[in-house]
């Protein structure tokens, strides 16, 4: 009888044990709030899951390296005045630092100036702009970018080469600079140059429809570089439905998208360029992190090293990676960006 | 003792009853507490994610009065909200804490605290529009108290959302307690019902099964003697009550069983004694028949021994030897006869009776009949009825060689087998012999006979050898015809 009240005691005990662990593990909240020294605010001009959602991602390692917070603010259709309109919100709340893509259009330089007259500190990646009092420049070296695609393109290639080139906006800087490269890199062959240049306003849209346009209108064009990453998805899969008479095509991306490699793979394009996105946002907010410290950066440009991936060493490479990454969105909704996109 | 009873007053059937009903009790009772704590907790669970929505909702509805009175103030000069702002103010700020301290996520946490810190922005931004004169009511103060409202009116979709989002984790994680909890229950519900199944199938066993024992074995004594009855032993595990009954019912049935063997023990004596008393009557009788023929004899026999004396000295005087030997022969032979008739004797001295008795005969037959002594001595001393073989021999002399002109053998032989503590006396003689159908006679005759009494032959010797050995003596006649007879006597007696 004595054995048998032990045993339930002992049952007893066990149920218990169970029931409370089940009720506090459902009372407890797995979420705790995190103490952070410094509260960064990152606005990309998109929210996505590939260039942008990498850099992000790179800015929350960060984060946890050095004690920050870094909120990310994108859209899903480029617009500068909306941009400008975040950076003017987000100095309201006064962040400790401001990260976001240079540009030239006057709404955005105008509140990165804001921005600089409340004393916040504004490092702009990918692409720069000298006028907005920013802190640093953190991204590709966009004009060696594109002289790097004039020498990929030309070496080994059938001349006379006559390529297109394929921009987001040419009131971009990064984008002009990358044309400019190319361009200037391409003179130095007699026969080779640039036909056309297609604007896309960084809508692939905007890409399908025109590029087949383009191509039918210069059929002198046997080469295309994708300045941007939008068209840098979307030109191999607009080519392959152009048919066989387009496969001589040569194609030079930027950026490393799972499409992008995908199109390395099979062969269609010759490869891609890219900088390492995730060392872009680290050292953004690392800079900003000092700065705050009262250490300013050494240097006022950080240039990234243009990464030529191309089927030799596509082994190496791995598409955009952002799990985590939450962007805020301007209609208030919040995206979270798990898989891979420009 | 203390600690025996204490531990046989556990296996009490009430205890066990007793505790078997407390641990149920006990068992429901304690669910019944975690059922009403998880109810509590689920409760509260879910007035806090209610409450927490709710909060997010006071702060942005108290926001909007505070800036529409701002507002108003600012356009018609309303100053409604210089007695309300205070108030307001340390409502939002309330608000805006308790709104952090949410564990939402790092996101929130970030959007929660921008938000707090436009609000104080909006509250200095606030003071400053109170502060200025009327005429500059909407000032840059008030535009940028009306930027930042705008801001933080912006944030209330993604927060909203965040809270919404945590409020619906939580509830898919209550929803899996619950279900855990239930499934839990459940479990242990059913484990506990076996358990009590089992239990009480065991209790009741421990009940039945000994009373359904003693049952069959009480139903058992119909069947059998109380003698051959054995105690009841329980092989069930059985409670302290059925062990006390079973041990009380056993004390019961040993006791039964002592008495009747006592009573049967006192029925053997009574039979015994009864036996002894008719032996004795019948002892009494050859006693008084023995006795009364003796003294119908005395008077002849004393007139024919004196007779015999002066016959005796008569022939010594004439030189009769021969004769006078004779009669000195005859004389102590009677004289053996009178003394001893009714009396117990060594055997010894039956044997030197017996010897006289011979030499008569050996005068009387001659040569036709020679006697043999073959004697073994060791028990000679054994007290026997006296007179006994003289009649045997006399028999082997009428019914055997008596009539044998010559080579007539009697022998008179003695032996002691020391194995069966025996002595045996045996006559043997080689006269006709009896006929097997003849001889069976002879021996019923000698054991069956009702009045041995009676008789002087081998009956009377067989009768007075069994009383006076208490039935322990034999004696047995075989008989090969015209060859030899033999009468033998079985004495119990074993060397002292």
């Amino acid at each position: 009888m004595k054995k048998t009240f032990n045993g339930l005691i002992m049952l007893f005990s066990v149920f218990f044990w169970i029931f409370f662990s089940t009720i506090l593990g459902f009372d407890s909240d797995n979420t705790e709030n995190i103490s952070y020294d410094h509260r960064f605010t990152f606005i990309s001009p998109f929210a996505n899951a590939g260039y942008w959602g990498s850099i992000a991602k790179g800015m929350t390692v960060a984060d946890q390296t050095f004690g920050a917070n870094t909120k990310f603010i994108g859209f899903l259709e480029s617009d500068a005045d909306s941009m400008g309109q975040a950076i003017q919100a987000e100095i309201l709340s006064c962040p400790d630092g401001l990260i976001t893509a240079g540009s030239s259009h006057p709404p955005v330089v105008n509140a990165l100036k804001d921005a600089a007259n409340a004393g916040i500190p504004v490092v702009l990646i990918d692409n720069d702009n000298r006028d907005t009092d920013r802190l640093c420049y953190i991204g590709a070296d966009n004009y060696e970018m594109g002289r790097l695609a004039g020498k990929i393109m030309t070496e080994g290639a059938r001349q006379p080469l006559r390529a297109a080139v394929i921009i987001g906006s040419s009131s971009s800087e990064n984008q002009q600079q990358r044309l400019k490269g190319f361009e200037d890199q391409l003179t130095l062959h007699p026969d080779c140059g640039v036909e056309a240049v297609l604007e896309a306003n960084y809508s692939l849209l905007t890409i399908r429809e025109m590029l087949p346009s383009l191509l039918c209108d210069h059929p002198a064009i046997n080469a295309i570089f994708c300045a941007e990453g939008y068209s840098s998805i979307i030109t191999g899969e607009i080519l392959d439905a152009m048919g066989p008479e387009y496969s001589h095509i040569r194609v030079v991306a930027s950026g490393h998208t799972a499409e992008i490699l995908d199109h390395i793979a099979s062969g269609r394009y010759h490869c891609t360029i890219t900088q390492d996105c995730e060392i872009m946002g680290q050292l953004a907010v690392e800079i900003l992190k000092n700065y705050k410290n009262g250490v300013p950066p050494k240097q006022d440009a950080i240039y990234l090293e243009n990464i030529c991936i191309s089927r030799e060493n596509l082994d190496n490479a791995a598409p955009y990676e952002s799990e985590g990454v939450t962007w805020h969105l301007p209609n208030g909704n919040l995206l979270q960006t798990p898989h891979s996109e420009n | 003792m203390a600690s025996t009873q204490r531990k046989s007053s556990a296996d009490t059937t009430q205890r066990k009853l007793n505790t078997f009903f407390a641990q149920n009790i006990f068992f429901v009772f304690l669910l019944t507490i975690c059922t009403v704590l998880f109810c509590l907790l689920s409760d509260l669970r879910y007035r806090q994610l209610g409450h927490q929505q709710m909060e997010l909702h006071n702060f942005y509805r108290n926001l909007e009065t505070l800036h529409s009175q701002l507002t108003a103030y600012a356009a018609r000069g309303d100053d409604t909200i210089l007695k309300a702002k205070e108030t307001s103010l340390s409502c939002l700020k309330d608000s805006a804490k308790v709104l952090a301290d949410i564990p939402v996520d790092a996101v929130y946490q970030r959007d929660m605290a921008d938000t707090a810190l436009m609000l104080d922005r909006y509250s200095a931004a606030l003071d400053q529009v109170l502060s200025s004169l009327r005429p500059d009511r909407r000032n840059h103060s008030y535009y940028e108290a009306d930027s930042i409202y705008s801001a933080i009116n912006a944030g209330f979709r993604s927060l909203n959302f965040q809270i919404l989002e945590h409020t619906n984790r939580k509830m898919e994680t209550f929803q899996k307690t619950q279900r855990h909890f239930i499934t839990l229950i459940t479990l242990f519900l059913a484990f506990m019902i076996g358990a009590d199944v089992i239990y009480s199938i065991r209790l009741s066993h421990s009940i039945v099964d000994p009373i359904t024992e003693l049952t069959t074995s009480i139903q058992g004594l119909y069947l059998t003697h109380v003698e051959d009855y054995r105690e009841v032993s329980l092989f069930c595990a059985s409670n302290q009550e059925m062990n006390i009954l079973v041990s009380v019912f056993n004390s019961m049935i040993k006791t039964i069983q002592g008495q009747m063997e006592k009573i049967r023990e006192n029925a053997d004596i009574a039979i015994k004694l009864h036996q002894k008393e008719v032996e004795n009557l019948q002892i009494a009788n050859l006693l008084r028949t023995s006795q009364l023929k003796a003294l119908q004899m005395q008077i002849n026999p004393h007139f024919l021994f004196n007779t015999l004396n002066m016959i005796s000295q008569t022939a010594y005087v004439e030189d009769a030897e021969q004769t006078s030997l004779l009669l000195d022969s005859t004389a102590a032979l009677l004289r053996y006869a009178l003394d001893s008739a009714a009396r117990e004797v060594p055997l010894s001295k039956e044997m030197e009776n017996l010897g006289i008795y011979v030499s008569l005969l050996e005068h009387r037959f001659g040569g036709r009949i020679r006697f043999t002594f073959d004697l073994d001595e060791t028990f000679h001393s054994i007290t026997v009825p006296a007179l006994i073989l003289q009649p045997l021999v006399e028999n082997a002399i009428t019914h055997g060689v008596g009539m044998y002109l010559k080579g007539g053998q009697v022998t008179i032989r003695t032996q002691y087998d020391a194995e069966r503590g025996l002595g045996i006396i045996s006559i043997l003689d080689n006269g006709a012999g009896i006929e097997p159908e003849d001889l069976e006679h002879v021996r019923r005759e000698m054991k069956e006979s009702s009045h041995p009494e009676q008789k002087l032959g081998l009956s009377n010797v067989y009768a007075r050898l069994r009383i006076f050995f208490h039935n322990t003596a034999d004696m047995e006649i075989t008989s090969i015809p015209n060859v030899e007879t033999e009468v033998s006597i079985f004495l119990p007696w074993k060397i002292p």
